[in-house]
Formats: C-alpha cells, structure tokens, sequence
C-alpha cells in the first residue's frame, strides 16, 4: 500500500520469513538425518559393546572351570571321527564332578547345572553362566576329549575360542 | 532508527555458528564409533590366537607347519584344523560345516569383511633326545579402516 | 467567490458518502492526533494537532494545502504523516468524489496529491496519472515541470508518456514536460509520438530532446521506414523533425504558451455536472484516451504506442512471455489475484518440506556384494600395524621377534649361550627391540660379565625408560661391586616403578648389610597392605627392629 521508501521500521518480510524458514527446515533436515543416523549408530555400537561384554564374562567363567577340568562327556568325535557340536557340554571337573554347560535360545542364557552322580534331579546354578547370548555351540575337536571349542554369537557379533583341559582324568 | 527485529542475514550467521559448534560435539560421536570398532576386532582376534594356540596343543607334532605370510584366510579357508570345518551338528562328516557363505552365512561375513587371515611362524627345537620344542608364533591379521592390523601370540608346543 | 464545490455536486447522497469516508478515515487522524498530544512526538518532528471543528473534507483540503506548500520531497514533509492516513485510503473512492474534489483544489495540490496517490498504488497508477496530467494542464507548464521534479522519472514517465500522442494542449505539454525532465524514450516511439504531433517549432524542439543523442541515427532510421510520410502534412513535418534532429538543440526545452482562460474553462469542464470527467471522455474515445492498463486491442498501434510509452507494452500473443517477477508471482497475478508473498511462501514450503521429509528418512546404505575370500591377497601388505603397541611390523621385526622367542626357550632351558646368540641376532635383525637387549643383559649377567651386562640393561633402560626388572639387575650388578650408592639408586628406581614386594625385600636386605635399619624398617612399613600382612614381610619386620635396638647407641 505504501511504497517501501516509506517504511520506517526494520523488520522482516514474511518473504524474507518464509526463505529463511525454507534454508532452516533444509539445514534441518540434513542434520537432523544425520543426527539420526549417528544416534542409530552410536545405540548399535552400544549394543556391540555390551554383547562383547556378555561375551568376555562368559567365556572366562567357562574357561576358568574347562581349563581345570579333566575330560569332556560331550560332545565327542562322531565315529568317523569329524568333529560334533552340541549346545550342551558335559564335562567332569577337577573335583569330579559332573558339570554341564547349556544354553537357552529363548532366554539368551547359558546355564550351569551340576548332575548327581547318583539319583536325583540336576541342580542349576542360581546365576547363569552367560547371558544375551543367541547362539552357542560347543565343538569337540580332539579324540581324547581335550579340546572343547566355543563359538558364540549374538547379533552378527562373534567369538570363537578354545579351551584345552590341562589336567588328566 | 531502533531495531529491535532480528533481520535474515543475522539468523543466517547464527545458524553458521551453531553449525561450527556442532562439528566438535559431532567428531566425537565418530571418534567413540572407532574406539568401539576396534576393541570388537582386537578382542575377537585374541580369540581366535587363544583358539589356535589351544588346538596346537592336541595338534600332532609334525603337524604343526608353518603357515607364511601374509597368511591364510580363515573365512572360505581350507580344512586346517584350527578354524575350518567349524562345527558338525550331524553325526557324520557330512554335515560338518565350514566358515562358508553357504554355510556360516553370518560368521562367513563378519570375516570376510574384516579380511581375517592367521599366519603361523614355526621354530622347531631340539634340546635333548626326544625332547622337543617347538615356538610357534601365532598372528592373526586383519584389515580395519584402512589399516593392516596384527596380533601376535607366541606358544611353545613341547613334543610330549 | 466559488461556490463550494460540494454545492455543486449531483444529488446530496454523493456529498454524503463522500463525508463518511472522510470521517471514518479522520478517525484515525484523530487517534494518531490523540497519541501526538500525548507523546508530544510524530515522525521526528513535533506538530500541534489538527484543530477540531472542521468537516472532513475540509479537513483534507487544509492538510493538502499545508503540505503542498512545504518544501523538500513531498514523502519528508511534515505533514505527509497525517495526510497518508487520509489521502491513502481514498484511492479507491468513487470517481465522482475525485471529479468533485480535484476542481476544488489548487492546480498544484491537485497535481501532487494525484501523483502521490499513483505513486502509492500500482493499480490505480493509470487513473492517477490521467488525473495528474489534467491537473497538469491548469497550471503553468513551467509550474508543473517543477512540480513533477519531485517524482521519480519512470512514474512521470508513465503518465506524461502516452500524453505526448495526445492532441494539444497535453501532447506538447508532455513533450515540454518530458524534455524538461530529461526523459528519453524509445527511438521506436518516436514515428507513433510524430504522427500525431503538430508541426510547431517548440514541440518538434521539445520532441528532439526526448531522444538520447546515441539514438538519432535509428531514430531516423525508424522515420524512413515506419513514419507514413504519404499522408499530407507527414512529408513535411518529416522533414522538419530530422532538420531540427540534426541540428543544434536549444540547451532548455521551449515552454509551450499557457493561457489561463483557457485553463479556468478546462477546469470549469472537469467540474462533474458541467461536462463528462476525464474517465467518461476517456470511455467515449476508447481508441486514442484508452487506459494503458486496460486490455490492449492487439490492432491499436495507437494504443500499443501509448502502452510502451507508459512502460506497460504487453508482447503480441504467440511470443513468450518473460516477465521480470517470479513465475509464481505471475502465475499469482495473472490466473489466481493472490498476494506475492503468499505464492512465494507456498511455493517454498512446497520445496522445503519434501526435502526435510526426505533427509529425515534414515535409508539403510547399499552394501556391495562381497566375493569370497582369496587364498591370498591381491597386494600382501609390506607393514602391519600391531593393534595393542600401534607399532609398525615389518617383516624384519617378525624375523627379529621369532628369534628372541627362540632366545626365550633356550634361556627358560637355561642354555644361556644359544639364547645369547639368538637374541644378538634378534638386536641385529631389530634395534630396537627391548626384550632382545634386556635378555643379552641378563645373559651376560648370569655368564658373569657385569660390564657388559650393565651396558646391555642401560641400552635397554634407553629405549624403555620404565622396563621392568632392568633397574633391579642393574643393582645386583652394583651391589656385587660394593657400589652402593648406585645399587640403592637403582633399587629405589626399580621399587618406585614396580613397587614388587620381591624388590622391596631385596631392597631392604641391601640396607640391612649397609646397617641403615631405620631406611629398611621405613621401607617395609610403608608397603601397601596386601603386602604388609605377608609372613616374610612381618618377620623381617620384626628382625630389623631387633637389629636396630641392638645396634642403637
């Protein structure tokens, strides 16, 4: 209505608004994709973190008690010799005791349980060897039952070890 | 004349500045990525040495040969002993299955990726008649930003 | 005495509506006027309020006098503040109003008032201007020239251009105007602006000054071709023109001749009443008064004249057409009638929300598909990094490395000559490598060479400041030489790096033999706890003091 010279107010335009809205709404949107996909990226490293984690303590836990066990029950060679996996070991201990390693697909755990020599009812450790664990398999390796693979997985991460029982039976 | 509106240019140098704020805060995510990355790789190749050195134990003497550099893959790798064939939940040879796209799918590819190799470097000893040593150093190497990594696990295997 | 000029308007209903507009729009005056009481402040500048009493349209006509009559651009008048507020919204007023107004008024404020308002308003630029060149034509063009010097060329431009094509007194009056302002046109306006030009010496004059001297040549190029010199009188007025284009120009523009009869009876003509208005006599002559901003009939060449000259020629159908705005803004203006800004704002959050939308969604990037793994490398790599020391490995270093592992079983088995060799040629193979010289040293320390020994643990302590057990060989090999000060150096070095209980009681029985038990018993006192508990710890603890009652003077 007024020409622009006539203006005395500094302001801003809704021209000037809606650009400056626009160039904001594309900056944005850039960052907050990018945001985005950091904080995706930061939660699944997280999440690798704490599967390591899982990992490290359960294969110390399991480690600490092959290395000083005497000989694996199961699993053991096939007859033709290759090797066999099981998601169950069995193995006796220094004591002599039999202990058995097994894991739970649907909770993710790995359990310890000790069987009687005698009759009676297997009795589970209270606290689980492992935990946020998908898969587990135990591999016997060796014909004189010395040598007990493991390889666990959890969300594409891995871990492969072994153990080698140094005492005899 | 009082000013008391914000004009166009203004808002768009402190979009400027908030930008170059956020570049540090924005490295930072990167840089905790990396440090994570690479303690999953290192803790996974001290594995697998561990895992080797546990099967050289049991290995025949004379079987332990040395494996040269730059070494040989774990992932689509031969029937060696150590890493293939990796698991058999069947009963005969026939269902053993090796680190494979077909087979491992999931294991197959996180190797694959990282390009996991194990060299074996042999040094056979002879102390006495019938006493036997022999220093095998284990290295597990692999590719990771860019980068040729090692890890080295030395063993010594006697002949018992 | 004039009668008041409302008096003389058709029907009282027409003086009434007119009086409602400016009392509504006095409204606002007032309250501005109320505040400037108050606040004692307008625009910078301080005015007494507008006194009461007056009608409304007196009260414009005072305000439009006042302002008219001060000096400077008429926008920084003082009294341009207030009279905005009332002249402004009467743009769109009746016509009748205008043409019962603009008679009553003063030529000159009549003039200004005109073109302010078609200043203000693109759309109701054209009627303005028409009424400004009017007002133009009451008053002398010498008057007007000064007055219309106050506004921007273009918008003079814009009204007095089309008037050069109309007949006299207003084309001359344009052409004077113009020139005076010095406006040029377009050379191609020049053969449409001759043709209906009377020949007079003063207009052909004024009519050469409103062609920019770069320009004569196609001016004349333009005459010999589109300048129809068959009609009579267009041959010499032809000529005429090119004579005076070529020759020397008067440095001022000749004012055509103003006579005031005959500028009152154009007045007493526009009074509504007494003739049709200008609008009306520009509706019954469509083809030479038409508005520049009507509809062009495509076969006017007067009309299409006119339309350049008032810098709104609109292209013949079938070219394109380039508009200098936005695309939206014509497509806003010309199919929808919305506001400019609207359209630009629509059109860019159309463009922006997409994009945010799609930068927003996370989309999973495309893995490549991976081949299975070859035997061997395309390209072995010629160093490794070791992922827990970050030290380069070459080959070199592996070859030296083996060779200190084999050292390290020979001097587990005790052959400390095979294990010597084999870490001199670790050394050999890798300089720096500390374990190698580490192991020389405590070879050559259990062989029984000191000298060597202690060169070999200094080399070592070189490359690693803080390696373990070095310190402590190199005591031993001190206290074996009765050095004791340097074996006590050497033992506090190694205890501070290790703080190793066995250090600490090796330590301790290098100050028993010295005699120095409080060092010792201090020394044993402040071990950590888990230490402090230790059977030989508090025996030897115990021993010490004894010692040190018994040799207390």
């Amino acid at each position: 209505m007024f020409p622009t010279s006539e203006r005395r107010k500094a302001g801003v335009t809704l021209v000037e608004m809606v650009v400056g809205a626009m160039i904001l709404s594309i900056i944005f949107g850039i960052t907050a994709r990018w945001f985005f996909m950091q904080r995706e990226y930061q939660q699944r490293l997280t999440h690798i973190s704490d599967i390591q984690d899982n990992f490290r303590r359960a294969n110390w836990l399991m480690v600490q008690e092959l290395q000083m066990a005497r000989t694996i029950i199961w699993p053991r060679l096939n007859a033709d010799r290759s090797i066999r996996s099981d998601t169950k070991l069995v193995f006796k201990d220094f004591n002599g005791q039999i202990i058995a390693y097994y894991h739970i697909p649907a909770e993710q755990r790995i359990r310890r349980c000790v069987i009687p020599n005698g009759p009676g009812n297997p009795v589970v450790t209270a606290r689980p060897v492992g935990e946020g664990i998908a898969s587990l398999s135990f591999t016997a390796a060796s014909i004189d039952n010395r040598l007990i693979s493991l390889h666990m997985s959890t969300g594409g991460v891995h871990s492969l070890d072994a153990v080698y029982l140094t005492n005899s039976e | 004349m009082n000013r008391r509106a914000v004009s166009f240019v203004e808002i768009i140098i402190a979009l400027g500045i908030l930008i170059v704020c956020m570049i540090p805060v924005l490295t930072m995510f990167g840089t905790s990525g990396r440090a994570v990355l690479k303690s999953q790789n290192l803790g996974f190749s001290i594995g697998l040495a561990h895992r080797v050195s546990q099967h050289l134990l049991v290995m025949p003497f004379d079987a332990i040969t040395e494996v040269p550099l730059p070494g040989s893959p774990i992932a689509d790798g031969p029937d060696d002993g150590y890493f293939n064939p990796v698991a058999n939940h069947g009963t005969q040879i026939s269902g053993a299955l090796r680190i494979t796209k077909a087979q491992t799918p999931d294991l197959w590819s996180f190797l694959r990726k990282y390009e996991y190799r194990y060299s074996l470097i042999v040094n056979s000893v002879n102390f006495a008649a019938g006493d036997r040593m022999k220093c095998v150093g284990i290295i597990i190497t692999w590719k990771e930003g860019g980068k040729d990594l090692l890890y080295k696990l030395y063993t010594y295997v006697p002949d018992i | 005495m004039i009668p008041h000029p409302l008096l003389v308007m058709r029907g009282f209903c027409h003086r009434f509506q007119a009086d409602l507009l400016i009392m509504e729009h006095n409204g606002i005056m007032a309250r501005r006027t109320c505040f400037q009481r108050e606040s004692n402040v307008t625009i910078g500048k301080t005015r007494p309020p507008a006194p009461a009493g007056l009608s409304p349209t007196q009260d414009l006509r005072k305000l439009l006098a006042t302002w008219a009559d001060e000096a400077g651009d008429p926008l920084a008048r003082p009294s341009w503040g207030d009279l905005q507020l009332l002249l402004i919204p009467l743009k769109n007023a009746p016509t009748v109003f205008w043409d019962t107004l603009l008679p009553s008024l003063v030529p000159s404020q009549a003039l200004l008032a005109t073109m302010m308002l078609a200043r203000s308003d693109a759309h109701v630029r054209a009627i303005f201007l028409k009424r400004a060149c009017g007002s133009s034509l009451l008053m002398p063009p010498s008057q007007a020239a000064i007055l219309l010097k106050l506004f921007p060329k273009d918008l003079v431009l814009a009204g007095f251009g089309p008037a050069l094509l109309e007949r006299p007194p207003l084309g001359p009056l344009a052409a004077y105007i113009l020139a005076r302002l010095g406006i040029t046109i377009s050379p191609g306006d020049l053969p449409a602006v001759l043709a209906v030009t009377s020949e007079s010496p003063g207009t052909l004059e004024n009519l050469a000054h409103l062609i920019a001297p770069e320009h004569c040549d196609s001016v004349i190029e333009d005459l010999q071709t589109r300048f129809d010199v068959s009609k009579p009188g267009n041959r010499q007025l032809h000529d005429s023109f090119i004579t005076v284009l070529k020759s020397e120009r008067r440095s001022e523009p000749s004012e055509p001749t103003w006579n005031k009869a005959v500028a009152d009876q154009l007045r007493s003509e526009q009074e509504p009443g007494s003739r049709a208005s200008p609008d009306d006599q520009a509706r019954q002559v469509p083809d030479k008064t038409d508005h520049p901003s009507d509809t062009v009939r495509p076969d006017s060449s007067l009309a299409q004249a006119q339309a350049r000259l008032a810098g709104t020629y609109a292209k013949p159908a079938g070219q394109a057409k380039q508009e200098s705005g936005l695309l939206p803004e014509t497509i806003a203006r010309h199919f929808l009638h919305i506001d400019k800004n609207i359209v630009i704002g629509i059109f860019a959050l159309a463009i922006s929300v997409p994009i945010v939308v799609y930068f927003s969604s996370s989309t999973p990037p495309e893995t490549p598909e991976i081949t299975a793994m070859p035997l061997t490398p395309e390209k072995a790599p010629k160093f490794w990094t070791d992922a827990v020391t970050k030290r380069q490995i070459t080959h070199e270093f592996l070859a030296a490395d083996n060779d200190f592992q084999m050292g390290e079983m020979f001097f587990i088995r005790q052959q400390y000559g095979e294990a010597l060799s084999l870490f001199r040629d670790a050394l050999s193979r890798d300089p720096a490598h500390v374990g190698a010289q580490f192991r020389i040293g405590c070879c050559l320390f259990i062989s029984g060479d000191s000298q060597g020994a202690t060169k070999a643990f200094q080399k070592s302590l070189q490359l690693q400041s803080d390696l373990p057990q070095a310190n402590l060989y190199l005591a031993r090999i001190a206290a074996a030489a009765q050095d004791w000060d340097k074996a006590l150096a050497y033992y506090q070095k190694e205890f501070n790096l290790s703080g190793d209980i066995l250090v600490a009681l090796e330590y301790v029985e290098a100050l028993r033999k010295l005699g120095r038990h409080p060092e010792a018993i201090a020394l044993l006192s402040g071990l950590p706890p888990r230490y402090s508990g230790q059977l030989e710890v508090v025996n030897t603890l115990a021993q010490l003091r004894e010692e040190a009652k018994e040799h207390a003077p």
